[in-house]
């Protein structure tokens, strides 16, 4: 009975709040999609008051500024000059996973980011972007992605099966780590507090209170590590994303 | 002569070039430390996982879809599974390159070693 509250899957829940139907597709207005909405809000919000171009900037729009800079860095280092095109994108992409990331670690509020299906989402945008934009650009040259150069031609082929996989495993590898981190760090962050929980409502209130400190201290310990994995998997996503970008830029280097 | 000690120019560049030595030393060693790989554990193993199974995954699926439109049972899984192993390989090998000098930011993208 005390389990059923404190069970770490819960939180993951999707709760539909207004049932909407396109032909068989359920679109429904859920949980997850409100706190998309919230983070999209509040990045407005954010960049919409604190932009009013002052030479000397405030706080507000100090942190926008260095946001862009850290972003424009971010794409410059690993996409070339070139890449700067699609800073829009890269930008727009850093901010709504970081503050998804970020509204997850506030109690009770639902992270969209720890389902596969959002991150995958975000991960296949990029992949379209990169395979649209490299035909675009280079047309069949593009292909040359899978066929590197100075390679023996006896295992060429072999390599280029290898470097197809590996191309398609991308988005993959790319949502899967983003999800996997914030699911395994909220499920980490529910157990050991509702273990701390559980030692006093079992043992009762001083024995309880004795076996709640080392529990409480790991939840203690994992909430900033967790703020900082919300922000380093951002910033890996973009990161990957300017890799994968530079490929689309210029294929046949690797 | 713009030397002010009327000396030749000699020694001069000489004292500068120490000069411009000790300051390269100074600076390496006032360098702040670039921002640490300090990711923890958890995403360390994530990320070489998920780089991994992903590759797999993938080799495999396509193995099984070959069979399955080609009727080459089983040989296409077996196969995309070893090609998917060697892709997670190297998948895991790029993803290791990627924080190599330990600063935690990609190297730039390096033309082809060959």
């Amino acid at each position: 009975m005390i389990a059923a509250g404190l069970d770490p899957i819960s939180q993951f829940e999707i709760v539909k709040y207004a049932e909407l139907k396109i032909g068989k597709y359920d679109i429904s207005f859920t949980n997850s999609s409100l706190m998309m909405l919230v983070a999209v809000g509040c990045i407005a919000l954010w960049l919409l008051l604190s932009t009013k171009k002052s030479l000397i900037p405030g706080r507000a729009q100090s942190i926008a500024e260095i946001s862009y800079e850290f972003v424009a860095d971010m794409v410059r280092s690993a996409a070339g000059k070139e890449g700067l095109k699609f800073f829009p994108f890269v930008f727009t992409l850093f901010i709504f996973i970081l503050f998804a990331n970020l509204l997850g670690m506030i109690p009770f509020f639902f992270t969209t980011t720890s389902h596969i299906i959002v991150t995958f989402v975000l991960a296949m945008m990029v992949m379209s972007l990169v395979i649209g934009y490299g035909v675009f650009k280079h047309g069949f040259k593009f292909l040359k992605l899978f066929w590197p150069s100075g390679i023996p031609m006896a295992i060429l082929p072999f390599v280029s099966i290898l470097e197809v996989i590996s191309f398609i495993s991308r988005p993959i590898s790319l949502s899967v780590r983003l999800w996997a981190n914030m699911f395994a760090g909220h499920i980490l962050l529910k157990l050991f507090a509702g273990f701390a929980i559980m030692m006093v409502t079992g043992l009762g209130l001083f024995p309880g209170l004795l076996g709640a400190i080392v529990p409480y201290a790991m939840t203690l310990a994992l909430v900033p590590l967790e703020f900082l994995v919300a922000f380093v998997q951002a910033y890996v996503f973009a990161l990957l994303t300017c890799v994968y970008l530079s490929d689309a830029l210029h294929p046949g280097h690797h | 002569m713009s030397n002010p000690n009327g000396k030749s120019p000699r020694p001069d560049k000489d004292a500068l070039k120490a000069l411009s030595d000790k300051l390269e030393a100074t600076k390496k060693s006032h360098q702040e430390p670039e921002i640490q790989n300090d990711r923890s554990g958890m995403a360390a193993g994530l990320k070489y996982a998920s780089e991994f199974s992903a590759a797999v995954l993938v080799g495999a699926f396509l193995g099984y879809m070959i069979d399955k439109y080609v009727g080459t049972k089983p040989w296409g899984l077996l196969l995309g599974l070893i090609f998917g192993l060697g892709a997670g390989v190297l998948n895991v090998i790029r993803a290791a390159k990627e924080g190599m000098d330990g600063s935690g930011i990609d190297l730039p993208p390096e033309p082809d070693e060959d």
